[in-house]
């Protein structure tokens, strides 16, 4: 884009259709920018009160483990650990919102009633009941709170790349490429006016010329 | 597991014996950060994983290069976690980052 076109109709014209353009982009960006803005306030109320309760429920589970270590010992622990029936895996899937790839996951429960955890149940103490019971639950939280803290992270970025392009196009572009059409047209009127007032001169002087000559 | 993915954690020895006694199968024991970090990257290019659980501190002091990775990766999910020291406050919280995105202060609201 140069800054000092050629005063041409051509140069005009092509002037004229980029203020189109632009404007076009400017509406559709707009557009994008409301729609993420939209998603995101939709999934953010959950993801702030996940993030405060995985972060209490690790505390407890972490003090869960260290009172069973100082029952039981490490080794213990980390024998009935091996003996734990595995949970079954998850599924991520990946959504596309305005071109914003963002997880979404099915998982089933991680909590687990006591008989079924694997390890005997006879042959281990409570405390490490507890902690594989806190442990459960903070994994749960973590599955919860992957899609939707991860999901606002990716959408908040985006919103911002978003918000400074619509920022740019409508306080930069759209302007500069305005004042350069009128420039322009501007250009065009003064050099019609100039060839007018030139003609009328010839013409006279033509005349002139006839009527002495 | 025919479709399903696998949990991974990376921490120090106490978490993952925890997320073990919960049920997660592949956990990773490395407190170094570099060996740490090396097994973060290979696991991000591994399709297999759905969630990589990984501590806090670790993704705070990572390499620059490999917490771009982790924020441009949509699968597997890196979710940090709040290591035995209790949780740390992110240099780049949510708070701060709706701030600069959308001018106005959220969390303070409520």
């Amino acid at each position: 884009m140069a800054e000092n076109p050629n005063p041409t109709r051509m140069e005009l014209l092509k002037a004229k259709t980029r203020v189109k353009l632009a404007r076009k982009g400017h509406k559709l960006l707009k557009q994008k920018r409301d729609a993420l803005i939209m998603e995101f306030f939709k999934i953010l109320g959950k993801a702030q009160d996940l993030r405060s309760e995985l972060n209490s429920q690790m505390k407890k589970a972490y003090t869960a483990l260290a009172v069973a270590q100082a029952y039981q010992g490490m080794q213990e622990i980390e024998a009935a650990s091996l003996s734990v029936k595995r949970v079954p895996g998850v599924k991520v899937d990946v959504r596309n919102i305005m071109g914003v790839k963002i997880p979404s996951l099915e998982s089933s429960q991680v909590e687990k009633p006591l008989l079924s955890r694997g390890y005997s149940v006879v042959g281990t103490s409570a405390k490490i009941d507890e902690v594989a019971e806190a442990f459960e639950k903070a994994t749960d939280l973590v599955f919860k709170l992957s899609q939707t803290e991860n999901a606002i992270r990716r959408l908040i970025l985006e919103i911002e790349k978003t918000k400074r392009r619509v920022n740019s196009l409508e306080f930069v572009m759209i302007p500069r490429l305005e004042t350069q059409a009128k420039m322009i047209s501007f250009r065009l009127e003064e050099m019609e006016r100039d060839s007018f007032v030139m003609l009328k001169t010839i013409k006279r002087k033509l005349e002139k010329a006839e009527a002495s000559g | 597991m025919d479709t399903k993915e696998k949990i991974a954690v990376i921490a120090d020895s106490a978490t993952t014996t925890g997320f073990r006694l919960a049920g997660v199968e592949n956990t990773f024991a490395l407190p170094r950060q570099e060996e740490a970090e090396g097994k973060l990257s290979e696991l991000l290019s591994d399709s297999s994983y759905g969630i990589i659980i990984v501590t806090e501190a670790l993704l705070e002091n990572c390499d620059w290069r490999l917490k771009k990775r982790v924020e441009a990766t949509a699968k597997p999910i890196v979710v940090p976690i709040p290591d035995s020291a209790g949780p740390i406050e992110q240099s780049e919280s949510l708070a701060m980052l709706i701030k600069r995105a959308l001018g106005l202060d959220l969390s303070r609201k409520k």
